[in-house]
């Protein structure tokens, strides 16, 4: 059956099967905005913290709660609640990918904030929280660009 | 574990492989994500997701949110077991056509 198939139409049946596959792995995308707005509220927590005011931290924690549910709800909005990816296109690697920003930016936040407080530096739940946006911001794009490219890579088809 | 390269005819229509290919990385797909996605009319993609239905191939979820109807439709195991093999034939087919020798066992000539 397949000998009646010319290898160029084989060929323009995977790139159509490419295609689809990249239309599915767009949907996954994380907007470009999202790291900046995470990385605005969490600072906006630390200054908080830091404030040592009731009322300051009063109003911020439920902003930065609210807020943080709008970020993630409106940044998987759309075609989401129209389909639903494979979970299995984000492999392993970036599964460690994903976990690993997560760590650096909760690790490297907690670390330079208790570290800063050892030595007495004033404010040190800002700079620490900081320190964590900035790893936001800039490794967000680039965990981006993994997960794309590893789920491009990841059909799901065994062989 | 590798797969067997089985041509199939039935998902080879072109229509077909676009939904066929778009369900295989999704767990589900709303049939107005399918419709929307592949510029088709109602009329021609639910012709196309009765004809997968019938082969064994997806399954049709019917439902409701709120008043309105909701029609969804996901590659079951056969389904993708059959695109997975056509795939490996297509594959195969262009290997092939650039290495005569790819897919032959070593030593036949």
């Amino acid at each position: 059956m397949s000998g009646e198939i010319y290898p160029d139409e084989a060929q323009r049946a995977l790139a159509e099967i490419e295609q689809r596959h990249g239309q599915v792995v767009g949907l996954m995308n994380i907007p470009w905005w999202y790291w900046p707005a995470t990385a605005v509220l969490q600072v906006a927590l630390g200054v908080a913290v830091d404030s040592r005011a009731p009322v300051v931290l009063g109003v911020v924690i439920p902003v930065y709660v609210v807020g943080m549910v709008v970020v993630n709800v409106v940044a998987t909005k759309g075609s989401w609640r129209r389909v639903r990816p494979r979970r299995d296109l984000v492999d392993p690697i970036g599964v460690f990918a994903i976990l690993g920003l997560v760590g650096l930016t909760v690790g490297g936040s907690l670390g330079v904030a208790f570290s800063l407080r050892t030595m007495g530096v004033a404010y040190p739940a800002t700079w620490g929280v900081s320190c964590g946006a900035v790893v936001l911001i800039v490794g967000g794009p680039i965990l981006n660009r993994i997960l794309r490219r590893r789920m491009l890579q990841n059909r799901g088809i065994e062989g | 574990m590798s797969v067997k390269p089985k041509f199939d005819e039935l998902i080879h229509a072109p229509t077909r492989l676009s939904i066929v290919a778009l369900l295989a990385s999704t767990e589900w797909a709303d049939f107005s994500f399918i419709r929307d996605s592949l510029s088709l009319s109602d009329s021609a993609l639910s012709k196309q997701l009765t004809t997968l239905e019938e082969a064994g191939y997806i399954d049709i979820r019917k439902g409701f949110v709120g008043k309105r109807p909701r029609t969804s439709a996901r590659l079951n195991r056969v389904g993708r077991a059959a695109f997975d093999q056509h795939v490996a034939a297509l594959q195969e087919i262009v290997a092939l056509s650039r290495d005569p020798d790819a897919t032959r066992p070593k030593g036949e000539s």
